[in-house]
């Protein structure tokens, strides 16, 4: 997990845990210091207190003896009231001793010492009372009581004696105590102390173990890649020199097809002027197409009253052979009343051979009448054939020319799909024009892109073997640093 | 046709040298009948046929109002059978006769040899018939005589025929 970490997080880090340490190691000698002190404060004040309560004590008690037996020597209330102000500072320390002192045997010695004096106080008293009375003392026998007042005055005494002896035992004790807490508290900053430095040297030895390792690592590897960049920038550098030539040659070809690409320009220009002279053409032709379709569809009608006609012609000519026969059958009456007529005039002399002749004359006549009718009769007859193959001609002519118009649109939706063709061919022809140019212009920009790739080539050879230069250098910089860590490879 | 406007000249040409006659063809042959003998021409009417008769006889027909046989000149002449065109109504010594004739091609004047001198171009039944050969142009002219051209036995039928609605 720590080998995950950057080599400044495993910095702070260690500097982080010797600092806790640290600081752990000020509190805990603070801590120990103060209960030293603590310790040594209570040795003290017990001296101070205690002990020297204990002697204030003792001398409270001589003062007052002192002062009572001055009273009983003199019998001056000044001394009865030194006396009486002694007892009382005498109760008063009793008081504080009480207060401060805790230890048991201490308190029952106080006691004691409070119990005699109690005791001593009694007994003085009444020896006091007497005094108050003698106004001449001249032998202290005049005093009763006074051996049970030493009596009392010796427990007191020995009780004092002993409470002090006491305090003085206890201060010692205190202090040993005191003594043997500091002494425990140096062996625990020691301890301490000991902790923190193995602590800290081993997170020097952690950080020094990985800046040798990761750094010599890191720096190996910055070694051999800058070997590997020399090399490589090296092999850039011929490259680049490759490079140069061959942007040199492109530079040529692209020259070489800029020229290419103008002259396909102007050829597709010429192309699509000629494109759109043929879709004009084109227009011209579709409107006289319209103009042919119209003409056929005239000529379909005039077919068609052709045909009309013609059957109306051979209506009229069955007319007339009606006619011609009727004249045919006439005339072939006439002839047989001709006949008739002559045969009757040949037997009727002189004047019948004249009637003859005008008979037989009128007989000529209505044969050549019939003779005219049978012609009429087979002229209509031809006129009928003639109708009759008119008419089959001209519908075979109407049925040509519905072909014909067939054909005609077909070959009219074929000039109009000529003509679409033609149209897109001259779009096409534009756009391939239009795409020209913008191939020429973009063969233009390639051009001069191809002569500033040249340039940069150069500038990138120069860079590469700068950077060479500096890849050495680089190698050089990695050696020194791997012997600054103490990996020392080389 | 040309022959008709020519026949006018011809006649008057030899009016007094041959015998007047109508000239007309029957089937492949031409044929003329002496004008005096002729009644009328006419178109051909029905004719109903007559059993027990030769063949050239086609029938019997009704020429105004009077029964009349019907001699088919072709076939009696042997020219094979012929369409008729017209009908000539002929006189005879035993009453009129009608002749299907083909075309009539007017009246022109005949000469004709006696057919005495030619037996052999017209043997047989029908050489009582024709009363001599002319010519006519470059073909053969038959010239007829009709007096003699029916059988008794048509006649008869004729007459049997006549009495019965017809």
């Amino acid at each position: 997990m720590m080998a995950e970490r950057t080599f400044g997080t495993k910095l702070a880090a260690g500097f982080g845990l010797t600092l806790a340490l640290t600081l752990l190691m000020t509190a805990t000698s603070v801590l120990t210091l103060r209960y030293v002190m603590n310790s040594k404060d209570n040795v003290i004040t017990s001296a101070r207190v205690n002990l020297v309560g204990s002697e204030e004590l003792n001398g409270h008690m001589e003062s007052r003896i002192a002062d009572y037996r001055a009273y009983l020597l003199v019998g001056t209330d000044e001394y009865l009231r030194a006396a009486e102000q002694d007892r009382a500072n005498f109760l008063a320390e009793a008081g504080r001793l009480r207060e401060s002192m805790t230890d048991a045997t201490s308190q029952e010695l106080l006691d004691a010492v409070t119990a005699a004096e109690e005791k001593h106080a009694a007994v003085l008293t009444p020896i006091m009372e007497q005094r108050s009375r003698l106004n001449d003392l001249r032998n202290v026998t005049q005093l009763a009581g006074n051996q049970e007042l030493k009596a009392a005055r010796i427990a007191v005494q020995q009780a004092l004696a002993a409470l002090i002896e006491r305090q003085s035992i206890v201060v010692d004790t205190r202090r040993d105590e005191s003594s043997s807490r500091a002494t425990m508290a140096s062996a625990f900053i020691i301890v301490i102390g000991a902790v923190l430095i193995l602590g800290a040297a081993a997170v020097a030895w952690k950080l020094s173990r990985d800046l040798r390792r990761e750094v010599g690592a890191a720096v190996g590897h910055i070694q051999s890649s800058s070997a590997q960049l020399e090399a490589a920038a090296a092999q850039q550098a011929s490259g680049g020199r490759d490079q140069a030539s061959a942007m040199n040659e492109i530079t040529t070809t692209i020259s070489e097809l800029l020229i290419t690409s103008r002259q396909i320009a102007d050829s597709a220009q010429r192309v699509s002027k000629i494109a759109e002279e043929t879709a004009e053409a084109a227009r011209t032709g579709d409107a006289t197409v319209e103009q042919t379709r119209t003409s056929i569809a005239a000529i379909r009608t005039q077919v068609d009253q052709i045909v009309q006609h013609m059957l109306a012609l051979g209506e009229k000519s069955q007319q007339i052979g009606g006619v011609a026969d009727l004249v045919s059958e006439l005339a072939e009456q006439t002839n047989i009343l001709a006949i008739n007529a002559t045969i009757e005039a040949s037997g009727a002399g002189e004047w019948g051979r004249r009637f003859a002749v005008v008979a037989e004359e009128i007989r000529k006549l209505a044969d050549r009448t019939a003779g005219s009718a049978k012609e009429i009769r087979a002229l209509i007859e031809d006129v009928r054939g003639a109708v009759n193959t008119t008419v089959m001609a001209t519908e075979i002519g109407a049925k040509a020319v519905d072909s014909g118009s067939r054909q005609f649109d077909d070959a009219t939706s074929s000039f109009r799909r000529i003509a679409g063709l033609v149209s897109t061919t001259s779009d096409a022809t534009r756009e391939i024009e239009l795409s020209t140019k913008q191939q020429t212009t973009a063969v233009e920009q390639v051009n001069i892109a191809a002569s500033d790739t040249a340039r940069v080539t150069r500038e990138t050879e120069a860079s590469a073997v700068q950077t060479k230069q500096t890849a050495a250098h680089l190698s050089t910089l990695s050696s020194e640093l791997l012997d600054l860590v103490g990996t020392g490879r080389h | 046709m040309r022959q008709y406007g020519q026949a006018p000249a011809h006649a008057d040409e030899s009016a007094g040298a041959g015998v007047v006659a109508l000239v007309f063809r029957a089937g492949p042959l031409l044929c003329a009948v002496q004008l005096d003998e002729v009644v009328e021409t006419m178109r051909p009417l029905e004719a109903r046929a007559l059993a027990g008769t030769p063949p050239f006889v086609r029938g019997i027909t009704v020429l105004r109002g009077v029964p009349t046989p019907v001699i088919d000149v072709s076939r009696l002449l042997g020219g094979g059978p012929a369409d008729a065109e017209r009908y000539l109504a002929v006189r005879t010594e035993r009453g009129t006769i009608a002749l299907a004739t083909g075309e009539v091609l007017g009246i022109r004047v005949v000469e004709a040899e006696a057919t005495g001198g030619h037996p052999a171009l017209l043997g047989g039944g029908s050489t009582r018939m024709v009363a001599g050969v002319g010519t006519l142009g470059a073909e053969p002219l038959l010239l007829l005589q009709s007096l003699r051209a029916v059988p008794d036995e048509v006649w008869e039928a004729a007459a049997v025929n006549a009495g019965e609605p017809s």
